[in-house]
């Protein structure tokens, strides 16, 4: 090991510093490796995300406070890299990601599900979708490390579907109002609203503080108390790791044995810069992994790395999302404490995935303030005063909103390649070929019944459904993982087929979405990943 | 000669590994020993019984451990090691409680507080109460050895026989022994001598066991005894001489307890002096905060003393804490040093009930910078030109306080209402004139554990540079204390340059 690593630039290279690249980053230095991880976008300060947010006029713009690199872009919702996604299917694939050191968790709402058992035989089970090569028991303990590493809280007197072997690292906070009112009105007719798992601090844990309830964990936590990506960059190099940022990675090359030899990458001004290593690690999401395995052709990879079964950037999936608003007829007031603490899991399985996608609706706990004052001042006659304060308050108090994940299923022909159109430095932007199959327009429509009798429930008016599919960033199969190479991407291992010093650590990897958030399961893929590699230098 | 130490391992607590995930709080309780530690001292306690009076030496032991094996006698003994805070330097976050290992850094070589479980081997379980009673008062190990005064035993002079019989009681039969073994001291020869250590005892040590002073009430005297004695107060709070001596210790002598620099702290001056001391605190506010490390509007304990609240204070008595103010309301006031600004009439809604001087916990008003900075892009600086005249009195710490502060104190710095985040003006920490205990709280944030309840603010060493840390400071001393805007004070730039030279030594702490 140690002749060889004399060899190299680094033991271990990891590609991207969001929470799986930092996750084992940072194990791996504290054993002793020498790590690099090399993160195309800038560093940012928290203070100053806070400050953009706070600052900008749109406060449901969650990439406003993380301005596009102009050598990394990522996608924004307004302005030059409004359209840095190429879309050509017949759905667009409107994921939001963030390339700067800590990567997207740096704005999630923190959710930090484990699938469910289920989930990971869903062929076998259910006849639809794929089974995974390995099953909840493999992943268990790495799901517990995962709840440690990020600091997780959950219901510890509630069964959520997948066993665990030790409880919480923490308690949850109490429910919101809003939260807590809802759930009493609805549960007891049949839906099961509970405390969700989220990796936000109800107690100082880690030399974090507790939330606060600032109530904008998207686009950014101001204290720290929600976990991000950015905690393990920094505990990553107090280990000893090297993190280079703006570091654009646009090539592996790969050898006639398929060992991937070097790793290059381009600084911001275009002039590039070669880096060896034993072992290469791929944690730049599930939209940049593959982009960038299919642009690393050579005489040896004609099709790009691990694309000899042209399975790169195929599966993609998401959780397509459907919502709906009223006003309930009791004040609420959404907006106390963190942004969403409680979802309704009633069907997240059972004999109908046989028909229609299984889900997961959750409540919005978002204040409500800017949108519905919005909201009054676009009426005519325009409301002054007293009226307009108490127009005000009346609509922000009530205001219940609902959405959804549906599951989609794994589709070859869903897909993300490298576009034609090129971005600032002449690198190929992600372009998608997406469809929503009817498999979720059938759950879909379940959903859109059981939010009219939640409405019905709370006794809303000014209902609004949402039924237009949103996405929800969870970017999720397009370097899946298979026993058998022709229709996957990566071995149980999360070792590239074909490649065998390389590993994807991604939701990319992940054969089925399930109906919940994947970063938990993103975390213990990772630290699985990390335990083998520490083995293996 | 500036003593300091960090307990280690307060960073990457958390095991991914471990089961049964643990808050990772370490309160930095220990580091605040070191504050005596410039004269390096360790008490290896090598027990030597010799020649024929071995056996009658332990003899004695089984003796007087079996003459206080009672339950009342232990409980009493648990309370006095906690009004004595032993644990403080005689436990580590790691090691077995009371098992020692607490490293003191000197200029001549690291010490290590000692093993006190009574294990016979490593502890000090072969001591007689004679021998535990001469180590308390005396500094003298039962070996003969002089302890050095890290351990406060000039203070520790002052505890009555009884007290001392109950910690004798709980020391052997209460503390767990544990085998862990002491940790040689890294002084060299001819430093780590021990005999003028005798001689330092007999110079700087003249107290005798407390005695009440008839015509004082039962409360001062029990005030009295428990600030001069077990809780050795003036082992922070009193400055100390050129032996490293405390220069008083009693409220007889001139400067008792009237503020001291430790380890790049402020110890704050707790003699009844109105603007530098606790002359406009009440009794109840004394209680209070010793109880609870938060008087609401005036005070938060961070740092050595959060320590002395969440290890030893928080378990006192309310009547014990009411002769602790009792006390400290008597004794003679010191005149602060650090001159105070004025009191800033602000209309504050507390104003009223103020006292009409300035004292370091009146200062400063609410803040209004945001109103003029929000919807302006991060990149705009108060010293813009477009804003300028605007913001007349702002500065690039504007920025610095909205991005890092305000979402927990506020945008005006009011805290909340609760006072769990306090609010930044009227807070003895912005007011002072010593700045020290600010760039602290900054720099290593605050823990303090009180009753199921977690007092927490983050470090922030990590992410202010020094130029963001002295515009922060600077901001945060104009806007929430009085600092250095008064007239009897440096002028601005000098005050920034007296921050600029102290920031080696925070960080460092």
């Amino acid at each position: 090991m140690a002749e060889e690593s004399r060899a190299y630039d680094a033991d271990v290279v990891v590609v991207g510093s969001g929470v799986a690249g930092a996750l084992i980053a940072h194990r791996l230095a504290e054993a002793g490796k020498s790590v690099i991880m090399l993160e195309a976008g800038p560093r940012m300060q928290r203070w100053q995300i806070v400050e953009r947010f706070r600052n900008q006029a749109n406060k449901m713009d969650f990439m406003g406070p993380y301005p596009a690199s102009k050598a990394a872009p990522h996608p924004m919702l307004y302005g030059e890299n409004a359209d840095y996604l190429v879309q050509k299917g017949e759905q667009p694939y409107d994921a939001q990601y963030i390339r700067a050191v800590g990567g997207t968790t740096w704005h999630w709402a923190a959710s930090a599900w484990r699938f469910l058992p289920s989930d990971f035989v869903l062929k076998s089970e259910y006849g639809v979708g794929r089974d995974w090569p390995i099953g909840y028991d493999d992943l268990e303990d790495y799901y517990f490390r995962a709840e440690v590493a990020l600091g997780v809280w959950g219901p510890n007197d509630v069964d959520l579907g997948s066993p665990r072997s030790a409880e919480y690292p923490m308690a949850p906070l109490p429910l919101s109002w809003n939260e807590r009112r809802v759930s009493e009105r609805i549960n007891p007719h049949g839906f099961d609203m509970v405390t969700e798992p989220v990796a936000r601090n109800s107690r100082p844990y880690d030399e974090r503080p507790t939330c606060c309830g600032n109530n904008n964990c998207m686009p950014i936590c101001p204290i720290g108390a929600m976990y991000s990506g950015i905690i393990h960059v920094e505990k990553a190099e107090r280990a000893g790791a090297r993190l280079i940022d703006n570091a654009i990675v646009h090539h592996l090359e790969s050898d006639a044995s398929g060992k991937i030899r070097e790793v290059r990458y381009l600084d911001p001004d275009g002039k590039q810069h070669r880096l060896s290593a034993a072992r290469v690690v791929l944690a730049a999401n599930g939209i940049e992994t593959p982009k960038l395995m299919q642009m690393s052709v050579n005489a040896h990879t004609p099709d790009g790395v691990g694309n000899q079964n042209d399975m790169v950037g195929r599966h993609l999936m998401d959780h397509p999302g459907t919502g709906v608003s009223f006003l309930a007829d009791e004040p609420l007031w959404a907006g106390r404490g963190p942004q969403e603490m409680t979802s309704i899991i009633t069907w997240r399985d059972g004999d109908f995935r046989k028909d229609f996608a299984s889900k997961k609706l959750h409540l919005s706990n978002i204040a409500r303030t800017q949108q519905m004052t919005t909201e009054v001042l676009s009426e005519t006659p325009l409301r002054l005063g007293a009226d307009l304060q108490a127009q005000i308050d009346n609509r922000a108090s009530r205001y219940v909103q609902f959405d959804s994940f549906h599951e989609l299923l794994p589709e070859a022909a869903n897909r993300i390649t490298p576009s034609k159109k090129r971005d600032a430095l002449g690198l190929p932007r992600p372009e998608f070929r997406y469809a929503i199959d009817d498999y979720v327009k059938r759950s879909a429509a379940h959903t859109r019944e059981q939010y009219a009798r939640i409405a019905q429930l709370m006794g809303g008016t000014d209902i609004a459904f949402r039924d237009e599919f949103s996405n929800n960033q969870h970017i999720c199969g397009t370097a899946l993982m298979g026993d058998n190479p022709k229709d996957s991407v990566v071995d149980r291992d999360c070792r590239v087929h074909g490649h065998d010093n390389l590993f994807v650590a991604s939701s990319g990897s992940m054969p089925t979405v399930g109906s919940v958030n994947c970063t938990l399961t993103i975390a213990a893929l990772s630290l699985r990943i990390a335990d083998l590699l520490e083995q293996e230098i | 000669m500036v003593p300091h130490v960090r307990t280690a391992g307060t960073r990457d607590a958390i095991d991914e590994k471990g089961r049964g995930a643990r808050p990772i709080l370490r309160p930095a309780r220990l580091t605040r020993a070191v504050r005596l530690a410039a004269i390096a001292g360790t008490s290896a306690m090598l027990l030597s019984a010799c020649g024929s009076g071995e056996n009658e030496h332990a003899r004695q032991v089984q003796a007087d451990k079996a003459a206080t094996d009672d339950p009342a006698l232990i409980e009493k003994g648990l309370y006095m090691a906690r009004a004595s805070d032993c644990a403080a330097c005689h436990s580590t976050e790691d090691g077995d409680e009371y098992a020692g290992g607490l490293g003191f850094e000197t200029p001549v070589g690291e010490i290590y507080a000692t093993n006190i479980t009574p294990d016979t081997e490593h502890g000090i379980g072969n001591y007689t109460l004679e021998e535990y009673t001469r180590v308390l008062r005396e500094g003298e190990a039962a070996d003969g050895h002089n302890l050095y005064p890290a351990m406060p035993f000039p203070s520790y002079a002052r505890l009555k026989d009884e007290d001392i019989k109950a910690l004798y009681a709980w020391n052997m039969h209460e503390v767990t022994p544990s085998s862990t073994p002491n940790r040689e001291s890294e002084i060299p020869f001819p430093l780590n001598m021990r005999w003028p250590m005798a001689l330092w005892e007999e110079i700087f040590s003249p107290l005798e066991p407390w005695q009440d002073h008839e015509d004082k009430s039962a409360d001062w005297n029990r005030g009295a005894y428990l600030v001069q004695g077990p809780g050795h107060c003036g082992s922070c709070h009193t400055e100390r001489g050129f032996a490293f001596q405390e220069t008083a210790l009693t409220g007889d002598e001139e400067g008792y307890l009237g503020g001291a620099m430790i380890e790049g702290w402020r110890a704050f001056n707790l003699t009844p002096d109105m603007q530098d001391g606790l002359g406009s605190w009440s009794e109840q506010d004394i209680q209070t905060y010793l109880a609870t490390g938060n008087l609401k509007g005036k005070a938060q304990a961070g740092g050595p003393m959060a320590d002395v609240v969440e290890h030893s204070m928080r378990y006192m008595s309310e009547d014990d804490l009411r002769a602790i103010a009792v006390y400290l309301k008597s004794i003679p006031a010191v005149d602060g040093k650090g001159e105070q600004g004025e009191a800033v009439n602000d209309g504050d809604r507390k104003a009223e009930n103020e006292p009409q001087v300035a004292t370091r916990f009146n200062q400063g008003a609410p803040a209004d910078d945001v109103l003029l900075l929000r919807g302006q892009p991060l990149d705009k600086r108060p010293d813009d030109e477009d804003l300028i005249g605007q913001l007349a009195d702002a500065t690039p710490g504007v920025r610095l306080y909205l991005g890092h502060c305000a979402m927990c104190h506020g945008a005006d710095g009011a805290g909340t209402q609760d006072g769990y985040y306090p609010s930044l003006f009227h807070n003895s920490v912005t007011g002072s004139v010593y700045p020290d205990n600010l760039a602290q709280a900054i720099l290593n944030g605050v823990q303090r554990e009180n009753n199921g309840h977690s007092v927490f603010m983050p470090a922030f060493d990590d992410s202010l540079t020094d130029d963001e840390l002295i515009n922060l400071m600077d901001y945060l001393e104009n806007r929430f204390g009085e600092g250095h805007q008064s007239e009897t004070l440096a002028s601005p730039e000098a005050r920034r340059q007296q921050l600029s030279d102290k920031l080696e030594d925070w960080r460092k702490h």
